[in-house]
């Protein structure tokens, strides 16, 4: 008599081998990561660039009631927009590419396991439950390790770039904004947790 | 007005949620607007003693004596306000949440039931892949559409009118240069939907193919590893699953160049509004603080309208989802009750010149097929596969209809008998019977769920599963499927034996139902079942010899003709496919039986 137990999985702690072993599935895609995390470290610097250079029209143009340096903000301007948007179609060219490139090798993969493996793995296993691997698992994986991996860098370092730029103008006025942040961290603790435990 | 009707079905029920739930999304999307104001009315009017563009009432509330009884009040407001509009935002997700579920239990349900009612022919034509598909991620497409798409267009277009509108109250030419570029977003959005429509429909056609293959492959695995057929199945996959990353790129690029593109283009607008808003500033007709506003009203209009061409871009997936579960909804369904006649059937069959073809096929699968059968009599059907044995049991309970020639029972024409009532007197036992995921007894029992416990004892004795099932841990309680015990493949014919066995039915068709217990045992169910079933015609489907020999008749089917037909000893005197059949499989079983005895 056979019966199919399916396989737990808790909400396991961090295990450094196994980040080894997802991150030796991204190696033959280097290239994109490289340019890919380039692009998200260009836009962060734009990010923070952004209200710095608005900060310009203010100060330099508007307070000293002359068109002067209009042009050069223009210039300025321009600069800015030819870099946001060629770093926008690099970013999800190359994240995308290792999406799909990566589900693609871990389909393959695991379709060729497939056909080695004994019929007695076929007795006890629902066809159902291979399909879900095979589909929506390898393609939640390599999202993970595309877009997430990306988008993170992209937002830490937008978060640290402003961060240090608000410190710069003024410590006061930014030690207020980031007044709420202890509360915002609590709170996304605490939703995170009720949302996985529900 | 098609399209419409479309969107729209699916909604029935749940209009009133969606009314509500925009009632309070739009009066969030004025309270938006007015936040800017606030930084306005605190540069412009607290500090700088100009006038200030927030609405009265609101004004009213903040009036004090002193800049710093001003400046609090402004806070105090501007908190509270945040407050609000957090509480309406939370009801608004809830009744959200609320409808959407409903209206994806619905479809799914809707298309679930749909299956089960379509034809036969249908489902032997149609992918299971492909309508797995369509039950999950196209309800899923257009679930995200109604909860999220549509409210989230019905958000942006009130958020950027209200933003206009705020605007105008402080400059009409620089509302109108802020909106000068709008227009070009937005087709550019357009140009990304037509083109994004037929390229997601070919990247889900790619995704259908190469899901179909995996599953079709994994359901039929015994079959390829015993034919050694890995490689195949291994090349066959890799095809299909290129092919999907090649169309799957071609969407990426598409994106790529819609999000860069866009992109840059809202810059453009932004860059106008900024350099006119600094020469308007420094000529002394803007106030800075309406100069900030302008930045930030901009952004409400910029942003907004690329993220409507993304909707509109999903819209795109939502048709094409939509038509997919179209073709299922709207396809006829097999009309059961065609007929009001259902006379009693008592087991007289006659097939006369009967021919089946499918429409698409150039060859057909029977042809010519008579014969005559009294009731109580039994008749096996033997022949090689593709011979067309499956056809003629199809036939006989309208799953496939015959074009030519005629099948009658007890005299009339089975196309002039009630389907439902039809298959009710005619029970099949297939070669691969379905067990439901529940207890072994309700298995047995599915078809007639009042039979006294003693009757299912003794059906189950009849088909030899008595002694099996006592031998399981729980009994008759046992539960079968994937949350419990495997059967094995006798073991789940038998059980579909005992089923029948409880249901009296004047006809019965052994689909190769003997295939998977040894041949001891099926001696000895079918020596009991010509005992049970002694006025119930029945048809044997077999490929094993010494299950057909006793039968009354048997008949030889040999590429949809019938090649023989007669006794045993009839048929083994002709010397044809009969007889070299029989040769062949006495003389396996012999030496099986020797290597048997050598191993005793």
């Amino acid at each position: 008599m056979n019966y199919y137990e399916e396989e737990e999985y808790h909400n396991s702690k961090f295990d450094i081998k196994i980040w080894f072993k997802i991150f030796s599935y991204i190696k033959p895609f280097k290239k994109h990561v490289i340019i890919g995390v380039s692009a998200a470290i260009v836009l962060a610097a734009t990010d923070t660039a952004y209200p710095l250079i608005n900060k310009y029209a203010i100060d330099e143009i508007i307070q000293t009631g002359s068109l002067e340096k209009l042009p050069f903000f223009i210039g300025l301007y321009i600069i800015l927009m030819v870099t946001i948007g060629s770093m926008v179609y690099t970013f999800i060219m190359h994240a995308g590419q290792i999406q799909q490139k990566l589900s693609f090798s871990l389909r393959k993969d695991a379709f060729k396991k497939l056909q080695e493996l004994p019929f007695s793995y076929y007795d006890k296993t629902p066809v159902g439950w291979i399909m879900a691997r095979m589909t929506s698992d390898s393609r939640k994986l390599s999202d993970i390790l595309s877009w997430g991996l990306i988008d993170l860098s992209w937002g830490m370092l937008m978060m640290v770039g402003i961060t240090i730029a608000m410190f710069i103008l003024n410590v006061k006025l930014a030690l207020i904004a980031l007044s709420v942040l202890p509360i915002l961290i609590g709170l996304s603790i605490f939703f995170k947790k009720k949302i996985l435990s529900a | 007005m098609k399209r419409y009707n479309q969107f729209f079905k699916w909604m029935k029920g749940n209009k009133r949620y969606y009314f509500v739930a925009s009632l309070i999304l739009i009066s969030l999307q004025y309270f938006r607007t007015l936040t800017p104001l606030f930084i306005q009315h605190t540069i412009d009017h607290v500090i700088l003693g100009k006038s200030s563009n927030l609405p009265f009432f609101i004004q009213n509330i903040v009036a004090a004596n002193t800049i710093q009884k001003q400046l609090y009040l402004i806070a105090l407001a501007y908190v509270l306000f945040a407050l609000m509009r957090v509480i309406l935002m939370v009801i608004r997700r809830f009744i959200n949440a609320i409808y959407t579920e409903r209206i994806a239990y619905n479809m799914r349900n809707k298309l679930y039931k749909k299956l089960q009612n379509l034809s036969f022919t249908y489902h032997s034509h149609a992918e299971t892949g492909d309508l797995i598909q369509r039950c999950t991620t196209d309800v899923e497409t257009y679930r995200t559409f109604v909860g999220e798409q549509l409210i989230e267009i019905l958000r942006l277009i009130f958020l950027m009118g209200f933003s206009i509108y705020q605007m105008a109250g402080m400059s009409i030419k620089m509302t109108f240069i802020s909106v000068l570029i709008t227009p070009v977003i937005f087709g550019a959005s357009f140009i990304y939907f037509s083109r994004v429509k037929k390229v997601f429909k070919r990247v889900e056609e790619a995704e259908g193919k190469m899901t179909t293959t995996i599953q079709e492959s994994i359901t039929g695995i015994r079959v390829v590893k015993a034919f050694a057929k890995e490689k195949v199945e291994i090349d066959k996959f890799n095809t299909h699953s290129q092919n999907y990353l090649n169309e799957d790129f071609k969407l990426l690029r598409l994106m790529a160049y819609f999000w860069g593109g866009t992109d840059f283009i809202i810059f453009v607008q932004y860059c106008l509004t900024l350099s006119l808003g600094i020469y308007y500033s420094v000529n002394g007709e803007l106030d800075p603080g309406q100069f900030l506003a302008f930045l930030a009203y901009v952004g409400m209009i910029v942003w907004p309208m690329r993220k409507l061409g993304r909707i509109v871009g999903d819209f795109g997936k939502t048709t094409v989802a939509l038509d997919r579960m179209d073709e299922i909804i709207l396809k006829d369904s097999e009309h059961l009750d065609d007929s009001e006649n259902t006379p009693k059937i008592t087991g007289n069959v006659e097939f006369d010149h009967v021919s089946f073809q499918f429409e698409d096929d150039d060859q057909p699968l029977l042809s010519n097929i008579s014969f005559k059968v009294a009731k109580g009599e039994s008749v096996a059907i033997v022949g090689k596969t593709g011979s067309g044995k499956s056809t003629l049991i199809n036939l006989m309970i309208r799953l496939l209809e015959n074009q030519k020639g005629s099948i009658k029972f007890d005299g009339i024409d089975i196309k002039n008998i009630n389907k439902k009532h039809l298959r009710k007197n005619v029970g099949i036992i297939m070669q691969e019977p379905f067990l439901y995921s529940r207890s072994l007894y309700e298995n047995i029992t599915i078809m007639n769920k009042t039979a006294p416990e003693d009757a299912v004892f003794h059906a189950a004795s009849i088909a030899s599963l008595h002694q099996d099932i006592k031998g399981f841990e729980g009994g008759y309680e046992t539960m079968v499927g994937e949350r419990g015990v495997t059967l094995s493949g006798g073991q789940k014919q038998r059980v579909a034996i005992a089923r029948m066995l409880l249901n009296d039915k004047p006809v019965l068709i052994f689909d190769d139902s003997l295939s998977a217990v040894d041949t001891e045992t099926d001696i000895q169910i079918r020596t009991a079942l010509n005992k049970y079933w002694k006025d119930t015609t029945l048809f044997i489907v077999t490929h094993r010899i010494t299950t057909a020999m006793e039968a009354d008749k048997i008949i030889v089917l040999d590429k949809g003709e019938i090649a023989e037909m007669g006794t045993h000893d009839e048929l083994i005197k002709k010397n044809g496919i009969y007889a070299q059949l029989w040769d062949i499989q006495t003389n396996v079983e012999y030496d099986f039986m020797k290597l048997d005895e050598g191993v005793e």
